[in-house]
């Protein structure tokens, strides 16, 4: 007899901010689950600009329950999505969004290490306003969150 | 219907069975390369620009890190930019032959497009470029301006320091005696571009060698690169049906041939 051990993908979960938005219109969501990256991102976002409430999550289920949940006066300013997270992709994760009339209109931006045109092409045809390459130094990190920044509507 | 044409319709439909399944074949075969590509680009590439930023991120937090320290760290850097020089020339390669989309294409606005790409560092090396009436053909625009770009590339990067760089593009068409020379039909039109500069060349025992991935004739030190660029180019002539060939003498200079039909079919 053929014996299939099927291993489930571990999430790493993350329990919804019990705050929510206590900042209205300056909510930034990011979806990344990589450590190292989230780590990076919160550092840079506090030395540019403290203003914004910055919120991380791992994986795109989430991403779309807790939106799902929140007013209309509640929703983020920008959503970061890294393109490789588990269960559901970046462009999948935008799909879904985008069916959302309350989160339709919120500017999504997807954060990628693959510079593939493939990628790219899917991203900007699944309702995403950029597609940016991680970068490898600081600098250029900084200038790309002030670009990504430059997407909330003041 | 006679015993005879019931066997060979028989066969006709094993054939096809056996066609169906070489194709399914094939496309699992894509699938698993373009899993690859996914793989290398990402997960490879992941590792590596976290080891620069957290590099860089330690000499910025060490205030007291000694010069000797910092000379490690920045070692570590130039390593994981080598790294990923690799992995995107890896990419690179693989992903040619994805995509590419036939036109007509005059050589000439390849070359001029290539060489404005390039002023800046023509205008550095002060190189004297002599590009003859180049012909049009069928291309793949794109991927035959990576294949100049990369020729342009290397003549610039393989030079002397004692000489300026001579580069000097020129074409003919193929005569039948070379056709038959290089086992190509005789009734079709080939063109033969030239690419020559006169840097440090190479042996011609390695000729072959130096149009394969990963290799590298000269070390690492002296001259950049991530030695993918000629196999890019043999990748890319190869799809158009074409024949990419490199001489050279030692410190004499390199022509790389450029043998392409004029009509794609």
């Amino acid at each position: 007899m053929l014996i299939l051990y099927l291993e489930l993908p571990t999430f790493k979960m993350k329990l919804l901010p019990m705050k929510q938005t206590n900042n209205p219109g300056r909510l930034v969501l990011i979806g990344e689950d990589d450590i190292d990256d989230e780590e990076i991102l919160k550092e840079v976002f506090e030395s540019i600009d403290t203003s914004f409430q910055v919120e991380f999550m791992n994986n795109g289920q989430t991403i779309i329950k807790f939106l799902e949940e929140l007013k209309n006066e509640e929703m983020p300013c920008l959503i970061i999505l890294d393109y490789n997270m588990p269960a559901l992709n970046g462009a999948e994760i935008l799909k879904r969004l985008n069916s959302n009339e309350q989160i339709k209109h919120v500017p999504k931006i997807i954060w990628s290490t693959s510079n593939a045109a493939a990628y790219k092409k899917m991203c900007l045809e699944s309702g995403a306003c950029d597609y940016l390459v991680k970068p490898n130094k600081i600098k250029d990190l900084e200038n790309m969150i002030r670009h990504m920044l430059s997407y909330c509507k003041s | 219907m006679n015993t005879t044409e019931q066997s060979y319709r028989q066969r006709i439909i094993d054939l096809q069975n056996e066609l169906q399944k070489k194709e399914r074949e094939l496309e699992c075969c894509k699938k698993a390369k373009d899993q690859f590509i996914d793989i290398a680009s990402h997960d490879l590439k992941a590792p590596m620009r976290k080891l620069r930023t957290f590099s860089e991120r330690l000499v910025e937090k060490s205030e007291g890190l000694n010069k000797e320290a910092i000379v490690y760290v920045e070692r570590i850097e130039k390593t994981a930019v080598a790294m990923q020089s690799l992995v995107d020339g890896l990419t690179a390669l693989s992903n040619i032959g994805t995509e590419f989309d036939f036109d007509s294409c005059d050589l000439n606005d390849t070359v001029r497009e290539v060489l404005i790409d390039f002023s800046d560092l023509i205008k550095k090396e002060q190189a004297r470029i002599d590009v003859e009436n180049l012909p049009t053909i069928d291309a793949d625009k794109g991927l035959i301006k990576e294949v100049f770009k990369n020729l342009l590339d290397n003549a610039l990067k393989f030079q002397t320091k004692e000489k300026i760089a001579e580069i000097k593009v020129s074409s003919e068409e193929l005569a039948e005696k070379e056709k038959l020379k290089f086992n190509l039909p005789v009734n079709k039109v080939y063109f033969q571009i030239n690419f020559a500069d006169n840097g440090i060349g190479f042996n011609q025992e390695n000729a072959e060698e130096i149009l394969k991935p990963f290799v590298r004739l000269n070390g690492k030190s002296s001259y950049a690169g991530n030695g993918f660029g000629l196999a890019i180019c043999k990748k890319i002539i190869d799809m158009h049906s074409g024949i990419f060939l490199a001489t050279g003498k030692e410190n004499d200079g390199s022509v790389f041939l450029l043998i392409l039909p004029q009509i794609h079919q």
